[in-house]
């Protein structure tokens, strides 16, 4: 058997953090950003970063409020059994570590204006429906992704990504108070529980002992056994979203905003697959064929596979029972038929929305960097830099996403911060990203980093 | 590439099985073997993974297999029932797999693993196409039997056990045949089958019915759709090889002998096939010679040099040959007529390439026998009438394994030299890839260094990738072309285990 294959059960994980060093390129590096974050504002683009410096210090704060918050929920934690209350801890105490740590790493967001704005729009939720603003808590996470959850003790965390993917404040709006929703039908409670009770069950424990008793086929009859709790479980899961987005409407009408937004939003949600933008080998060539760069067309080139079908489900598993939402078709009926296609209430927005529109493209970019997402915050800036070559932030954001990729090329680390080829997952646009990065040779890359450092 | 889009995702991620640990380690599985899927061109195109996901009964086992493309990503999966082989005495360890490529199809060859010696060989195929996997078949006694009733007793090895079956590059699959006619009475030849396992043609090599005093024993060398080339080393009646040596050429079409080359001179040299390129026209086998030895096996120390024989793809016939001797080579290494570089050890020839130009890229590597040590690598150009053009020296860490000796192919074989693979990346242009331990390092796990070596448009260049970290180690392996792919390993506990792809700058 060949050694290295053995590793190959462990799975790549990118976005580690880079070794601290502060070269002369560094140096570069950190007055660009710095200026990239205060100087803009006064540029054209009356783009204003959300400033850095105010998170790292209101994290501590932060921390203090979550721990002695954490105490208190402990402490309240009950349960039929000891074995399950120490699963529940268990749980728990695993999820609470990680949050702390996240917090630890700065990931969410302090800002004097984004903050109250959230806090603001949730507090609207809750006011109107007469719920108890006191309870909940609006964080705002730096990721890029387009997500929002609630942790079960009353927060509801929303990443900068949802700022980035909504079109309307009422989308965002309608998302909390989905979020609320699960909140206030206490679903985390509820499946945290059912896990310790599924865990201690005598159902199971009988389970367990007949299957170890059997002299063959142990791992095919517990693997069986696991799977049918699995797909139990994820179908309440599927259920609760369900409840989440019904009582979600419920309170999302008494705000009396335009009742289409949760539609819209969840038919963002079923064409998010898709790209909206793309870079093509003449995108590339305009962008970066300057100062005697001429980009070979063997920098795009990527190697063809021998595999002709890509099989997307696993053997025995039916994905879809492993599925913790239901199908956004589905949901959209669901709220349609809530609706009786009537859709009533008027559009609202904010000047703190329409604000926060104009900017969070460009925070994002600055988000993806500031994680290390290096690889993905040029392929980002590059699509928005083709519609606008004259606009001096997406220079400088490419400027220094290249230096670090191109650091990261000549240390053998640039996988951490670009993912592989993928020809199952990836749109050929991204894929062509991907070659190119890697494929172009150093020397052009150091023309072209000087010419969008200049 | 994309982030994903998981919006209201509502809650931390409980993983249920952790909570139900007794079930979950039921249900796991444990890896038992793997294999790099390579093309013709010696460029990894993906991987096969084997794991035992159960016992399902007496000796017999659930076994899932993954199979992933050259990037990582898993192209498909799927679960077989296999044997394995448990007694009182011993238990074979695990099931090996090994894999070969033909157009869209992977053959498997399936063994039981004694602790890396395998027995009890049977194969499978899976089409790319749909990704299916076939029944198990083998070949006993000249007979394809698919879906096989194995019984796993010793005292019946010969019908639990395959004959050993190959893809030929260029032709398909191909069993060398071992048949008993009569007791005491065996026929050896090699069979080929089509995709749909009907017999094409067979070419039979040895009748012990017929053998005096010598006989055939005949290993592939390489092959197209035209011409399947072979190396036949004569045996005596008692085994031992003697120095009658010859090629041989079959047509791929029918297996009917072309023609059949005899090495020259052969009581004074012994011949070993290197590399063999096969062009439109023309056929270049390539290798190294030694001194005559009575088994007509190239000795270690008595090399002389490296050759070319150029043959007429059509004919089989010799139209070239072309020798140069260490000696030969002595003004650009301290080289002596054997092969002995000063203070390093004897060259040991690792490939030989064929260049478009005709030229010959020939990577060495000095090692000694007792106790087993590597030194350092030799990257020879030698133009298309085989002078030498230049010699490139990658010096690197003087390897030794006390108390240890192996012949060469054996220190090959165990993967002890230095020298890792290399890459085609078509027109001429090559990567060498090698590992070197760094000297005077305490800790030679964390630094070890890597080499790379990048030929083309006849320059060699030399980069070590100084992968030395002060709280991981790396492991630098080959992967896909143009890329290597890195394990770094963290000291810090919880800092999970990294392994990319990255490409090489060249």
């Amino acid at each position: 058997m060949h050694h290295f294959m053995k590793l190959f059960i462990k799975k790549c994980i990118f976005g580690q953090k880079l070794h601290t060093f502060c070269s002369p390129t560094m140096k570069t590096l950190l007055t660009a950003v710095i200026l990239l974050c205060s100087t803009l504002a006064s540029a054209q683009l009356n783009f204003t970063a959300i400033d850095t410096t105010a998170s790292a210090t209101c994290k501590l704060g932060l921390e203090e409020e979550y721990k002695a918050k954490f105490k208190v929920f402990n402490k309240g934690v009950a349960a039929a059994t000891s074995a399950q209350k120490s699963i529940l801890k268990d749980i728990y105490s695993g999820a609470q570590e990680s949050f702390l740590e996240r917090i630890q790493n700065n990931d969410f967001i302090c800002d004097n204006e984004l903050n109250p704005y959230l806090q603001g729009l949730m507090a609207e939720i809750l006011t109107q429906n007469g719920i108890n603003v006191k309870e909940y808590r609006m964080l705002l996470s730096r990721e890029a992704d387009v997500n929002a959850y609630n942790t079960g003790d009353g927060t509801i965390v929303v990443h900068y990504g949802l700022l980035n993917s909504v079109d309307t404040e009422d989308e965002l709006v309608f998302v909390i108070c989905h979020e609320v929703g699960h909140q206030y039908l206490e679903h985390r409670k509820k499946w945290v529980e059912s896990i310790a009770q599924v865990s201690t069950s005598e159902e199971v424990i009988k389970k367990t002992r007949e299957i170890k008793k059997q002299k063959y086929g142990r791992g095919t009859q517990a693997t069986q056994f696991l799977k049918g709790i699995m797909y139990q479980k994820y179908s309440m899961r599927r259920q609760e979203e369900i409840e989440a987005d019904s009582i979600g409407l419920v309170f999302y009408k008494k705000t009396l905003r335009n009742q289409m937004a949760p539609v819209t939003m969840l038919e963002k949600l079923d064409k998010s697959d898709k790209e909206k933008d793309t870079l093509t080998v003449a995108d590339y060539r305009f962008i970066f064929e300057k100062n005697g760069v001429k980009l070979k067309d063997r920098y795009f080139e990527e190697d063809e596979t021998l595999f002709n079908q890509y099989d997307k489900t696993p053997q025995r598993i039916d994905v879809d029972s492993l599925k913790t939402h239901p199908d956004c078709t589905t949901r959209i009926a669901l709220l349609k038929g809530y609706l009786n296609n009537q859709f009533n209430g008027s559009p609202k927005t904010s000047s703190a929305f329409e604000k926060l529109k104009v900017n969070c493209a460009y925070q994002n970019l600055l988000n993806l960097y500031n994680a290390e997402e290096y690889g993905f915050a040029l392929y980002e800036a590059l699509k928005l830099y083709k519609h606008e070559p004259e606009n001096p932030f997406l220079k400088n954001i490419i400027y220094i996403t290249l230096v670090k990729l191109k650091d990261s090329r000549v240390s053998y680390t640039i996988n951490r911060y670009v993912p592989s080829h993928d020809k199952l997952t990836n749109s050929a646009s991204e894929n062509r990203f991907i070659s190119f990065i890697n494929n172009i040779k150093l020397s052009d890359l150091d023309i072209i980093v000087n010419t969008f450092k200049s | 590439m994309k982030l994903k889009f998981l919006f209201i995702l509502s809650f931390f991620v409980v993983t249920l099985q952790a909570q139900i640990a007794d079930l979950s380690k039921l249900s796991k599985g444990r890896m038992y073997s793997s294999d790099i899927i390579k093309d013709s061109k010696n460029n990894i195109k993906g991987y096969f993974l084997l794991f035992e996901s159960d016992k399902v009964g007496k000796e017999t086992y659930e076994l899932q297999y993954v199979v992933l493309d050259e990037n990582l990503t898993k192209v498909t999966d799927g679960y077989i029932t296999e044997m394995k082989f448990e007694s009182w005495l011993v238990d074979a360890q695990g099931v090996d797999v090994a894999v070969s490529l033909h157009k869209n199809k992977l053959l498997l060859r399936f063994a039981d693993d004694f602790q890396g010696q395998l027995a009890f060989h049977r194969y499978r195929t899976l089409d790319i196409k749909n990704n299916k996997i076939s029944d198990p078949f083998v070949f006993i006694n000249d007979s394809l039997k698919i879906n096989p009733v194995f019984d796993r007793k010793m005292s019946n090895m010969q019908n639990n056990q395959s004959d050993p079956i190959t893809y030929f590059d260029g032709v398909g699959l191909v069993v060398q045949s071992y048949k008993t006619v009569k007791k005491k009475i065996v026929k050896r030849s090699f069979v080929h089958y089509d995709d749909n396992m009907k017999r094409v043609w067979e070419y039979e090599y040895y009748d012990k019915a017929k053998v005096d005093k010598t006989y055939s024993t005949i290993d592939y060398v390489a092959s197209d759709d035209e011409v399947i080339v072979m190396f036949d080393h004569m045996v005596k009646k008692n085994g031992d090889y003697i120095n009658d040596v010859s090629a041989l050429f079959l047509n791929s079409d029918n297996g009917k002998l072309r023609s059949k080359f005899a090495f020259p001179e052969q009581d004074k040299y012994s011949y070993r096939i290197v590399d063999c390129k096969l062009g439109e026209d023309k056929i270049y086998i390539m290798g190294n010679y030694a001194e005559d030895q009575k088994s007509g096996l190239v000795n270690d120390h008595d090399g002389l040099g490296i050759y070319t024989f150029i043959f007429d793809k059509a004919t089989g016939k010799l139209s070239e040959k072309k020798f140069i001797t260490w000696e030969s080579m002595s003004a650009s290494l301290p080289i002596n007529k054997n092969g002995l570089v000063k203070k390093e050890g004897y060259m040991f020839v690792h490939n030989m390439l064929y260049q478009p130009n005709g030229k010959v890229i020939v990577v060495g590597e000095t090692f000694e026998n007792a106790p087993i040590t590597t030194n350092n690598m030799y990257f020879f150009e030698l133009s298309a009438d085989f002078k030498l053009e230049q010699t490139f020296e990658v010096s690197k860490f003087r390897n030794k394994f006390p108390q240890t000796s192996a012949y060469s192919r054996e220190i090959k074989n165990y993967g002890l030299f230095d020298f890792i693979d290399y890459q085609d990346l078509g027109d001429g242009e090559y990567l060498f890839l090698l590992n070197d331990n760094e000297k005077k390092s305490k800790n030679r796990k964390k630094s070890t260094l890597y080499g790379i070596v990048h030929y083309s448009d006849g320059k060699f260049e030399r980069q070590t990738l100084n992968l030395k970290t002060e709280n991981s180690s790396i492991h630098a392996m080959n992967a896909k072309k143009g890329y290597l792919m890195l394990y770094e390993n963290f000291d810090e506990r919880n800092k999970s285990s990294e392994l990319r792809l990255e490409k090489v700058n060249y």
